[in-house]
């Protein structure tokens, strides 16, 4: 009899919102699947740079992790910044992003395993889980205003964030496969 | 409850059983979409070249082609998405399609499934694209 493999997106419980049960549906697949390519990856993989001044796969894990934190904390909690390091246990320029021509991983990263980097995954999820939890669905609507580095400014709503946590992860979650397949080839 | 004009309350035309009715008619449609793909597009399943073998090189069919064709490409993906799903409920984003994968196994999925991954595989390949970029530029540089 044959298999069956079932990939279902439910939206996830204890949401008061359905679309955003779904987006955090969402989001927690694609971690369950980030989770499941990167389980056999090594320290020396995880800070192996395919050429100076380009990141390393764990530069960009703890680069999600920061994002989808900042994210929640400007975004979904309206704060005027990111208590990173109280959540986290990172500051925000611990990723190393974006690298300077020729730069190195950040000290903070190096040699640390898998679990360093699941840790921090984990910590931002449930941050940002316990901040969308009372969100109705029109509140997907408020926007929220940021300053820019040129003085103007950024206005962008919730919703907005919920997805953008969503691509942001995926994004970096492609160039993870991409550096794995380039880990393999340099390595012989 | 209705999808692309097939009741599911009902056994369709020609199966006794509505369970499997239903399952042949969403091969069915799965199969007929599989179909679309080059009507839709112009090009099929097989010619973007993945997954590449070992050592591949991109498949001639893609070989030399300016932005404007993958542009047309894309385009013409999303006008055909945006058809399809304008005529979709609530309730459909729980309707399961199944297909049979190359190893013999039965994949399940939700409508739901599916419009969330159209977006996790685009940001996918946006990152790798990206990525691409930065080391071609880094060929590139003297």
């Amino acid at each position: 009899m044959a298999t069956t493999v079932r990939t279902l997106i439910e939206p996830a419980a204890e949401f008061r919102s359905a679309t955003v049960a779904t987006l955090v549906g969402g989001l927690d697949e694609q971690s369950r699947k980030l989770l499941d390519d990167v389980r056999d990856l090594s320290a020396d993989d995880l800070g192996w740079q395919p050429a100076p001044g380009m990141n390393s796969m764990g530069m960009l894990l703890a680069h999600i992790a920061v994002a989808e934190t900042h994210l929640t904390e400007v975004g979904l909690l309206g704060k005027p910044d990111s208590d990173l390091p109280r959540i986290l246990g990172i500051r925000m320029e611990d990723d190393g992003l974006p690298l300077p021509p020729g730069g190195r991983p950040p000290a903070a990263l190096r040699g640390r395993d898998l679990g360093f980097f699941t840790g921090l995954l984990a910590r931002a999820r449930s941050h940002l889980k316990r901040a969308a939890a009372g969100l109705a669905d029109a509140d997907l609507d408020r926007q929220v205003v940021r300053p820019r580095p040129d003085g103007g400014q950024r206005v962008f709503n919730l919703r907005w964030v919920l997805y953008h946590a969503l691509e942001h992860q995926a994004g970096h979650h492609g160039q993870i496969l991409l550096l794995m397949h380039l880990r393999k080839n340099a390595a012989g | 409850m209705r999808a692309r004009g097939l009741d599911l309350r009902k056994a369709p035309p020609g199966y006794r059983s509505r369970e499997a009715g239903l399952f042949a008619a969403q091969l069915d449609e799965l199969a007929a979409w599989l179909l679309r793909a080059r009507p839709v597009l112009g090009i099929g399943w097989m010619d973007d070249g993945m997954p590449q073998p070992e050592g591949g090189a991109p498949p001639r069919r893609l070989a030399g082609r300016p932005l404007a064709y993958f542009r047309g490409l894309l385009g013409r993906a999303r006008a055909h998405t945006r058809r399809a799903v304008a005529r979709l409920g609530d309730p459909d984003l729980e309707r399961r399609v199944t297909r049979r994968r190359r190893d013999g196994t039965l994949h399940e999925v939700n409508l739901r499934w599916v419009l969330y991954h159209m977006v996790e595989h685009l940001a996918g390949h946006c990152g790798q694209i990206l990525l691409l970029r930065h080391h071609y530029r880094d060929a590139r540089r003297p």
